[in-house]
């Protein structure tokens, strides 16, 4: 049995994230047959495996982000069953040996961070030769943690990395114990940080001033309203927000499997919007208040579901209306969303289409946020924020029934309510269904495909 | 030195997915030795795509048309004006995919040095960026993917293309970087064709960075 470790693919890869395996749990393998498939950064590599057999175990799951010298899975020799494991074995194939890093840790997947810049208006620039210009966004490289790459033997060798940040910290290195293999430094022994706080300082990318700064500018029509909105919605009603976490693995694996079908028949990629916008609008249906709008003393129920969603726009943020959203397929909900998307960036919206909402959802969390406190747009009554959903460690029972960790896919719904018709314990009821409907993961009746 | 070949300029552009074919036939021949290290120049028509590290968030929710690529990088768009450059070209071993990256960033920033124009490297972020007083602007992306020790994709600088398809992505927010391209830091009309030519002088062999 040999283990195939992640090779060094450059002086400054650490790690990498496995994007697909080529082969399965079973299958035999010839040396230099491409075996694994890793992104790191802007690259993606096949991994060519080392030695000839049969694949037995796969230790690196796909979308697992492991460090240079971690085992990526494990081969067994077929041809010659006398051979005792040999923990390094030279690879045969030309790629770079595996680095002998001792269990190297695993570093948790983090979205890229974005930075939410603001739009930046159009302004005569100081130089004529690059003017300033609200253009495009570039897609930025999650940023890889360029620490060093643990290679040869020796262990007084130093990488340079490891060099320089011991002359930033001011560290002398023959004070330091290295708790790599044979006493190597690494870098971990330099700071007690975890790698990613360590390489965000070694990774900084300028953060470049806004041309908005010392200036002062008229706010636009939009802008206005939506000052006024928020200040009227703050100081008439009593507003405050529940938070609840919601398992949606079910989802998520639902999304992974029929994804290339659904894109081919609904002719629009797949995304949780859907999924949240329905389980959200059917349970209005049994809870009439949070659908509800304050009528001087009276409490307006409403007959149907139109759900307002917040839409991101350069001019502002915009709310168009998804009617009777409850009654509506994934697969149309999808086309919906998409389709008003781009019409309410494109400022092609109707009026009718921007009003009669009775209840709103905002994704707090495509640009990242956990979970956020949104303000209930009037005469609403309650608003529902879903955060970015993120792998985290969650216990669970397992087949015996025992608890268990495991990586599941995770999302927290905020619900901003208005506690003058709203009670806690109404909020909690609504949320409640909402998580056991999203939690089920039962939607093949709803697709619509 | 490679062979170049210029598969398709302005008006002849190529659609994506023809690129993609173009790449995997020259793949397989430069992979088998059956021709040499080769890079394709061309333009492409207007289209995005979306690498593997592409994340759910950064999509165009807007209903653009998307293909999904199997190089490495994120989400971007390519089109008329922008000269795309895939170098099908074997890996020195060991293998450095950064120390490529590294390289073509180099070629990149010494055809617009050409121009009159200061390309910089980033830390952190792939590709060939300009510093204006309007912040750090992205001249050129860089998208990779090894096979069998042979590199696909490559870069995109951009030369007199639009920057308003770039917009949707603004929409999406994934960025606080703009884009630019060499037309607009000069005030000169700079074809994919006369940056090609740059190029193909630029561009000799992949180094052996790890030697």
């Amino acid at each position: 049995m040999s283990e195939v470790t992640l090779p060094a693919l450059g002086e400054s890869v650490t790690e990498g994230t496995v994007t697909r395996w080529l082969k399965n749990v079973g299958d035999t393998v010839a040396i230099d047959e491409p075996l694994v498939e890793v992104s790191t950064d802007k690259v993606d590599t096949e991994i060519p495996s080392p030695f000839a057999g049969t694949l037995q175990q796969i230790m690196a799951q796909e979308d697992e982000t492991i460090a240079v010298g971690a085992v990526l899975g494990i081969i067994g020799e077929v041809t010659s069953a006398n051979e005792t494991s040999a923990p390094a074995p030279a690879p045969v194939a030309t790629e770079a040996a595996p680095a002998p890093v001792a269990a190297a840790p695993v570093v948790p997947e983090t979205p890229a961070p974005v930075a939410a810049a603001p739009v930046v208006p159009e302004t005569p620039a100081p130089v004529a030769a690059a003017p300033v210009v609200p253009e495009t966004p570039a897609p930025v490289a999650a940023v890889v943690p360029q620490p060093p790459v643990e290679q040869g033997t020796d262990p007084n060798y130093v990488t340079p990395i490891v060099r320089k940040l011991a002359t930033e910290l001011g560290i002398d290195l023959s004070t330091i114990r290295g708790s790599g293999v044979g006493g190597r430094i690494r870098k971990e022994d330099l700071t007690a940080q975890p790698v990613s706080a360590v390489s965000s300082t070694a990774t900084h990318s300028p953060i470049e001033p806004s041309p908005l700064r010392g200036t002062t500018v008229p706010m636009s029509r939009l802008r206005k309203v939506l000052s006024e909105r928020a200040v009227a919605s703050m100081q008439q009603s009593a507003q405050l927000t529940s938070v609840v976490e919601v398992d949606v693995t079910k989802i998520a694996d639902m999304r992974q499997r029929i994804q290339a079908e659904f894109k081919q028949k609904a002719g629009t990629k797949l995304s949780f919007m859907p999924f949240f916008t329905l389980a959200a609008a059917e349970a209005l249906a049994a809870n009439p208040v949070i659908n509800a709008t304050v009528e001087d003393t009276n409490i307006v129920y409403h007959g149907s579901d139109n759900i307002s969603f917040a839409v991101d726009t350069e001019r502002g943020l915009l709310t168009p209306v998804i009617k009777d959203a409850a009654h509506m397929s994934i697969a149309n909900m999808a086309q919906v969303i998409a389709d008003m998307a781009e019409r309410t960036r494109t400022n092609k919206l109707t009026l009718d289409e921007l009003s009669g909402g009775t209840f709103t959802l905002t994704n707090t969390g495509s640009r990242g946020a956990l979970f956020d406190t949104p303000v209930v747009f009037l005469p609403q009554s309650a608003i529902l924020g879903t955060g970015v959903v993120t792998k985290r460690a969650a216990v669970v029972k397992d087949a015996d029934g025992q608890d268990a960790i495991a990586i599941r896919s995770m999302v927290y719904l905020a619900l901003s309510y208005d506690h003058r018709i709203i009670d806690g314990a109404d909020a909690s009821r609504y949320l409640m269904q909402v998580k056991t409907r999203l939690e089920a993961g039962q939607f093949e009746a709803n697709l619509g495909i | 030195m490679p062979e170049f070949e210029r598969v398709g300029l302005d008006p002849n552009f190529i659609d994506y997915r023809s690129g993609v074919e173009m790449q995997l036939r020259t793949h397989a021949e430069v992979a088998t030795n059956i021709r040499p290290n080769t890079v394709l120049l061309l333009e492409h028509k207007s289209v995005y795509t979306a690498g593997k590290r592409t994340e759910e968030h950064e999509l165009p929710d807007d209903g653009s048309e998307f293909i999904e690529t199997n190089r490495g990088g994120k989400i971007t768009w390519h089109g008329p004006g922008q000269l795309i450059g895939y170098p099908i070209m074997h890996l020195p071993q060991p293998i450095d995919v950064v120390g490529y990256v590294r390289w073509l960033e180099g070629i990149l920033i010494s055809v617009a040095a050409e121009f009159g124009v200061l390309g910089e490297r980033v830390e952190g972020r792939t590709g060939v960026w300009v510093n204006t007083p309007g912040g750090f602007q992205k001249l050129a992306a860089i998208g990779i993917r090894v096979s069998e020790k042979v590199t696909m994709h490559g870069f995109a600088l951009n030369c007199n293309n639009s920057l308003t398809p770039f917009d949707h992505i603004v929409a999406c927010g994934i960025d606080d970087a703009k884009a630019t391209t060499l037309s607009k830091l000069t005030g000169i009309d700079i074809s994919p064709a006369q940056a090609a030519t740059l190029v193909e002088k630029q561009m000799g062999d992949i180094p052996n960075v790890r030697s």
